[in-house]
């Protein structure tokens, strides 16, 4: 009884900032902020090839920053862990495959932004 | 405001804010032509030299209403008319929307108060009685004051629409994302009101911004 209490009271605290967690930006176990941010930037940049300067037309601010939040974790990833990638490919082509994954919604909830790196980030 | 019992310029004066003798006799001659067209009523008092005019009831609003239409059509006559013929009304408000909204510059439209519309559907909807109702009026200066002799509204209007293209294309252009043609007629553009060049300078920011993006892009995708 009395742990049934404690649990209640438990789950009670947590509900609220389980609720605003969800709500961040940042889930490092929800890869589709990645997966989204990968599409964006290889659309920009599609764009680009197709439309030259025009591609600035094309895109709009979140698009802009969305891709770079993908450029950027990718670039990065790609350098901290040059050792253990065997792959050479460049962050687009890993942007390329990660933009093509087809996540549900309840996939890429159970998906760590770091499971979809190791596999999809590392070159081929 | 009531102008009762007010000479001709003092009406002006009160109704426009124009000083008739010093800034315009040509707004004057326009409305003295009215009263003796007897399109405005007036009280006549015998002075010494010469015959002085002071407005009766609720003329100013038809002073008024007549001097705005008068900077659209420039023959008193055809402004009697609208007062008196409500077909002929009813035409002459097809030709204001026509010629000071639909056929407006972009640029004019967009920086537009709306009042040239509201002016046309006043005169448009013959309910709207033009000696009791003051009509919108469009213009920040009467053209008749602001153009002088030998030039109406109506030549103003066809000189304006016939010097539009350059800066009328360019602002299309840009909204069409034609951004080269944009930029090559922005170029040309080197004077002009402030508004027009508050919008080159937009246009111009844009453009650079484009070609920064198009250079960032170009760097991330180096290998």
């Amino acid at each position: 009884m009395k742990l049934h209490s404690a649990i209640l009271g438990l789950s009670i605290l947590i509900a609220p900032q389980t609720i605003f967690a969800k709500e961040g930006p940042f889930q490092y176990r929800d890869a589709s902020l990645l997966i989204n941010s990968c599409q964006e930037a290889v659309d920009v940049f599609s764009s680009h090839e197709k439309t030259g300067y025009l591609a600035a037309y094309r895109t709009s601010l979140s698009e802009a920053l969305r891709a770079g939040y993908c450029i950027g974790v990718l670039e990065q990833f790609l350098d901290a862990y040059e050792g253990d990638c065997d792959g050479n490919s460049g962050w687009f082509e890993n942007a390329q495959r990660i933009a093509s994954l087809n996540l549900t919604q309840s996939e890429s909830a159970r998906t760590t932004t770091f499971e979809i790196l190791a596999e999809y980030a590392c070159g081929y | 405001m009531d102008t009762e019992g007010l000479s001709i310029p003092e009406a002006i004066r009160k109704l426009f804010g124009v000083d008739v003798a010093k800034e315009s006799p040509l707004l004057k001659n326009k409305a003295m032509s009215f009263v003796r067209n007897k399109l405005i009523a007036v009280r006549k008092e015998p002075k010494v030299d010469r015959k002085a005019v002071y407005l009766i009831a609720d003329q100013g609003y038809v002073l008024h209403n007549a001097l705005i239409l008068n900077a659209v059509f420039p023959n008193p006559k055809d402004v009697k008319r609208i007062f008196e013929d409500e077909r002929y009304r009813t035409d002459c408000a097809a030709v204001v929307r026509r010629l000071l909204t639909d056929r407006g510059s972009v640029l004019g439209e967009a920086l537009q108060s709306g009042s040239s519309d509201k002016m046309a559907s006043f005169l448009a909807d013959t309910e709207r009685d033009l000696r009791q109702e003051w009509m919108p009026n469009p213009f920040q200066v009467l053209p008749q004051v602001a153009l002088g002799e030998n030039t109406t509204l109506l030549h103003a209007l066809l000189a304006q629409a016939a010097s539009l293209e350059p800066a009328d294309s360019f602002l299309l252009a840009y909204l069409n994302g034609d951004w080269e043609a944009a930029q090559e007629l922005s170029s040309q553009i080197t004077s002009g009101s402030p508004e027009l060049l508050a919008i080159k300078t937009e246009v111009d920011r844009k453009l650079n911004e484009a070609y920064e993006f198009s250079e960032l892009l170009s760097f991330f995708r180096k290998k």
